[in-house]
């Protein structure tokens, strides 16, 4: 479970492995508005804080391709800006369509202020 | 009735094939999504193959109230025809001209013919300032749509479905093949829109925008 406070983990960078994660934002930056969205080696990351928790979803919604994340959340839901299909911040379910959950993206490290993902998991 | 007829004529180029465009023309649900700024409500009152017979309300730009069209839409070849009659009776004549260009971009012609009362020519650079705050506003947002569209087409992105190497965890691969986007209208619908239409709902004001 990643919170924003791990931020403070002291561990160097060196103990980042880098075949397995990926930079993916600082969390200076997610706290700015508390979602970002990134392209990462052909993966579109929605990358938000919910309930003190960083979590990371695909932004590429099953429908049509659209952005999920283009705006803010809102009562617990990401709704895609092309075609209002709507999904939860707890899990990425979808509610709209709910044989096409978005997927998660489980394993995020925090370190020296730094996120990576492990796109694998 | 004796009328004139304004024409207003628009050329663009887009970085992606023209049958990505006309998906994005084809695509009624995406104007309370995408163009939610200028759109209330869209419906399908009837549609096969590329003929659609539609409802939309819009707000359109400098006029300080909603209007709303009843248009027809339909495909002759590479040229998409689009006749509007709207609230106050103005009949709007569209033709949207596709043409590919060579490395999967793509020529678009947008020519619009108002046919107005003699009187209204007065008002022709009125109309020309509404029509073109329209054309640049929905061109702005329609614009990364289709982009982004080609975009995860060619990471194998299908419909309903998604990308496979995203659903199932697995290694992107190191090279995608070439995929042809070939369009043919009707679009799969999944709201309300060939019912009793759909409007907007309730989402955050808060904009972060596109990271293409």
């Amino acid at each position: 479970m990643i919170t924003t406070k791990d931020t403070k983990n002291t561990a160097n960078d060196a103990s980042i492995d880098t075949n397995v994660y990926t930079f993916l934002a600082t969390v200076q930056e997610l706290e700015k508005d508390g979602q970002l969205t990134r392209w990462v080696e052909n993966h579109d990351i929605l990358l938000y804080i919910w309930e003190g928790q960083i979590k990371a979803i695909s932004n590429i919604c099953r429908h049509f391709g659209g952005p999920v994340g283009y705006r803010k959340h809102k009562d617990g839901k990401f709704t895609c800006l092309w075609h209002n299909w709507q999904f939860s911040c707890d899990d990425g379910a979808c509610e709209t369509n709910p044989g096409t959950p978005l997927r998660q993206y489980t394993d995020l490290v925090v370190q020296n202020g730094c996120i990576y993902i492990n796109l694998l998991a | 009735m004796k009328t004139v007829t304004l024409t207003l004529k628009y050329v663009r180029e887009m970085d992606c094939p023209k049958d990505v465009v006309i998906w994005n023309y084809y695509d009624h649900e995406h104007l309370v999504g995408t163009h939610y700024k200028y759109y209330r409500e869209a419906r399908i009152l009837a549609e096969k193959d590329s003929w659609a017979l539609l409802y939309r309300k819009m707000k359109m730009p400098l006029l300080p109230f909603c209007n709303s069209t009843l248009a027809c839409q339909w495909m002759e070849g590479d040229v998409m025809h689009v006749v509007h009659r709207d609230l106050m009776g103005f009949l709007l004549e569209m033709e949207v001209h596709f043409e590919d260009l060579p490395n999967d971009r793509s020529n678009i012609t947008v020519i619009y013919n108002i046919a107005v009362h003699p009187f209204l020519k007065l008002f022709e650079k009125y109309f020309q300032m509404v029509f073109e705050r329209w054309y640049e506003g929905t061109w702005e947002e329609d614009e990364p749509m289709r982009l982004r569209r080609w975009r995860v087409h060619k990471l194998g992105f299908k419909d309903f479905i998604g990308i496979d190497y995203v659903n199932k965890k697995k290694e992107a691969p190191k090279e995608f093949p070439e995929r042809e986007y070939v369009f043919k209208p009707p679009v799969a619908a999944f709201s309300g829109i060939k019912g009793e239409g759909i409007g907007r709902p309730s989402i955050s004001p808060i904009e972060l925008g596109y990271n293409e």
